[in-house]
């Protein structure tokens, strides 16, 4: 750092840098597989490594939890591989596998009538797609199946549904029964069959829990009908438990008392252990905006109060939560998803992304974007453009490229507080939801979408959008003019804005 | 003010004329130009930390981004993004570790953020993707872990907050 003579003579190396830059530097690394490599170089690597884990943890668990300050969303968008082909799709199945800092995706419907069984891992070291290519029994092309880390080396991929011809012309729904584990050690898909199985089922949802010391997947609620039967399809609210895949037990859990009501596209999640959240979905008749916890101690469930569905704003509309997954940010409390505007971005907010989120668009449309509205870049301009009250570039007029019409396209972020969940009166909590950004949000996916947390950022893979078509009538759910169904990834980091 | 000019000097006597506004990305210039009113043509700005091959450079890479939006403030809390390195960047910094570490050191104590961030990331990338053995030879570190050390972090998870 001095200026000293001898020193400056030699050429600088790395050990010249203050750790203030270290540190700048190790921000830039992705907390996946270089975490593991950085912190073992040296002693003052692994010390500032330590440091910077800290500061990704904090930053990202206290800014998605605040609910005053403004909070910025940064998309980053990942192109859809060019090397192969990774179909667009939407109802896919996914598993964050920790231990191996992937993401593994199964399936999914490409379109109405067309399901999947391609399977794929994206690296999250790398941020690249690898298509696995296991040998074993495999599972059927379908989607809308449960796929869960058995924290024992495998996935279990159990239910879903596809679409089979029943003549030259007509198709119909088909449900899966099936449950397939996948190997990660040996990349292999095994099919366990059992006696006790629940039979077809699409659209339930299942986690891992432990009841009793012994790890479990509960699988609760979805779609059933019998196989090969064209039976009216119906909901169940039937709460199911499955041993593992050496004993491959299923069993129906004995429910005390209340139970929800039956539903379909809903999220589930176990906290402490043995107690099964359930938020989201329908029914026959209605949305579900009520929130249920299991116990396995008392094997009750009790609905849970839920605050703030009013203000409307708080909380995703009818038309998108029967059709959004959740996700579980442990490490605050919350539930996070995402669905589209439902609002108009306030001045603040206005003001907020036209400051920040310009990181996302390719430079050439920045450039336009920061183009002086005038032409003439008067000299005159100069001071005043330093000044604090207008330093930061203003969103521009209605003219430009970017309009107030674009801006209403974006995903709003929607959060479920959970904190007092486990309280003597315990309830959920909607925080008021954040628009987040207008450039990169992927518009596409708004529907049947795939959410997971995995370190410090949210990772959003897929969907469909349905178009609204406010002058025409009703449009049936096969009506493809009106579907677009993306490829898009997305990894959702968040910072603050201090403004 | 049009094209008002400085003078920079660097650590080994040589003086660069400057645009004002290209100095001005530099915080610490700007700050002693209106701290200190120095805003005369005859004034010289010494910079005892810079040699004037490094300085070149800096003034070469401001010229560049002198129409640049400014960074936001928040930079710190940020979310670093890796590959977002301009073109003209990139080559711009296809130069020796030597050369990059003087031009970090000089962004630094210029306060220049977009530069200091640039290089920061091309640091960044030389450490993405490697074992660290490989790391140390590429930057000529000593490993001073002792076996046993070494072991016992092997073990630790790298990323605490998951089971």
């Amino acid at each position: 750092m001095s200026n000293n003579d001898d020193r400056s003579a030699h050429s600088k190396c790395i050990e010249d840098l203050p750790e203030e830059i270290l540190l700048r530097i190790f921000r830039f690394i992705l907390p996946y597989n270089d975490y593991v490599a950085i912190r073992l170089v040296c002693r003052q690597w692994e010390r500032l490594w330590r440091d910077t884990k800290q500061w990704r943890l904090e930053n990202f668990s206290s800014q998605i939890s605040l609910s005053t300050s403004p909070v910025s969303i940064h998309w980053q968008l990942l192109d859809p591989p060019t090397k192969f082909n990774l179909t667009p799709r939407f109802a896919h199945s996914t598993c964050y596998v920790a231990s191996k800092r992937k993401l593994y995706v199964f399936g999914g419907s490409r379109d109405m009538s067309t399901t999947l069984n391609d399977f794929w891992h994206l690296d999250l070291s790398t941020r690249s797609w690898e298509r696995i290519l296991p040998t074993g029994q495999y599972p059927p092309p379908k989607c809308s199946s449960t796929f869960v880390d058995d924290e024992n080396g495998n996935l279990i991929l159990f239910g879903g549904r596809s679409m089979i011809y029943t003549d030259d012309i007509h198709m119909r729904e088909q449900l899966h029964h099936e449950l397939h584990s996948y190997s990660l050690e040996n990349n292999t898909w095994n099919l366990h069959v059992s006696l006790n199985e629940p039979g077809p089922i699409s659209e339930h949802s299942a986690s891992i829990a432990i009841v009793n010391n012994q790890k479990l997947m509960v699988v609760f609620g979805g779609l059933v009908g019998a196989v090969n039967q064209q039976a009216v399809l119906q909901l169940t609210d039937d709460l199911w438990q499955w041993t593992n895949i050496e004993t491959n037990t299923w069993s129906m859990v004995q429910v005390n008392g209340l139970r929800p009501e039956p539903r379909k596209g809903h999220s589930q999640f176990t906290l402490d252990a043995d107690q099964i959240l359930i938020v989201g979905g329908s029914s026959l008749t209605r949305v579900c905006r009520d929130v249920w916890l299991f116990s396995f101690q008392t094997n009750q469930w009790t609905q849970i109060t839920v605050n703030n569905q009013h203000p409307n704003d708080f909380a995703p509309s009818n038309e998108d939560l029967p059709h959004i997954p959740f996700c579980l940010v442990a490490s605050s409390q919350l539930l996070i998803t995402f669905g589209r505007w439902k609002r108009h971005p306030t001045e603040n907010e206005l003001r907020t992304y036209s400051e920040y989120d310009f990181s996302h668009c390719d430079s050439k449309s920045r450039e336009q974007f920061f183009a002086p509205p005038s032409s003439s870049s008067d000299d005159s301009d100069e001071p005043a453009r330093c000044t604090n009250a207008c330093r930061r570039p203003f969103l521009p007029p209605m003219k430009t490229k970017y309009n107030l019409l674009e801006l209403s396209t974006g995903l709003q972020m929607y959060r479920l507080d959970l904190s007092k969940i486990f309280s003597s009166a315990p309830c959920v909590t909607w925080l008021p939801s954040k628009c987040t950004t207008v450039f990169g949000s992927p518009t596409r996916s708004s529907r049947y979408y795939s959410l997971n947390c995995a370190r410090s950022e949210l990772i959003l893979f897929g969907g469909i959008e349905k178009r609204k078509l406010h002058l025409q009538k009703p449009s049936s759910e096969n009506d493809h003019r009106l579907q677009s169904i993306s490829g898009t990834l997305a990894f959702i980091t968040i910072s603050n804005v201090s403004l | 003010m049009a094209g008002n000019k400085i003078k920079l000097q660097s650590n080994d006597g040589d003086t660069f004329d400057v645009d004002v506004e290209i100095a001005k990305q530099s915080a610490t210039i700007k700050t002693m130009l209106e701290d200190l009113g120095m805003s005369e043509e005859d004034d010289v700005i010494p910079l005892p930390n810079v040699n004037s091959a490094i300085l070149k450079k800096v003034i070469q890479w401001a010229t560049h981004h002198k129409d640049d939006p400014p960074p936001p403030e928040d930079d710190e809390n940020r979310e670093k993004n890796l590959s977002d390195i301009s073109s003209w960047d990139q080559d711009f910094l296809k130069v020796d570790q030597g050369t990059l570490f003087e031009l970090i050191l000089a962004a630094n104590y210029l306060d220049i953020k977009g530069l200091l961030d640039v290089t920061c990331k091309t640091v960044a990338n030389m450490i993405k993707g490697r074992t660290p053995e490989e790391i140390r030879r590429q930057f000529n570190i000593k490993n001073d872990f002792t076996p046993q050390e070494e072991e016992q972090i092997k073990k630790e998870n790298e990323w605490c907050e998951e089971k």
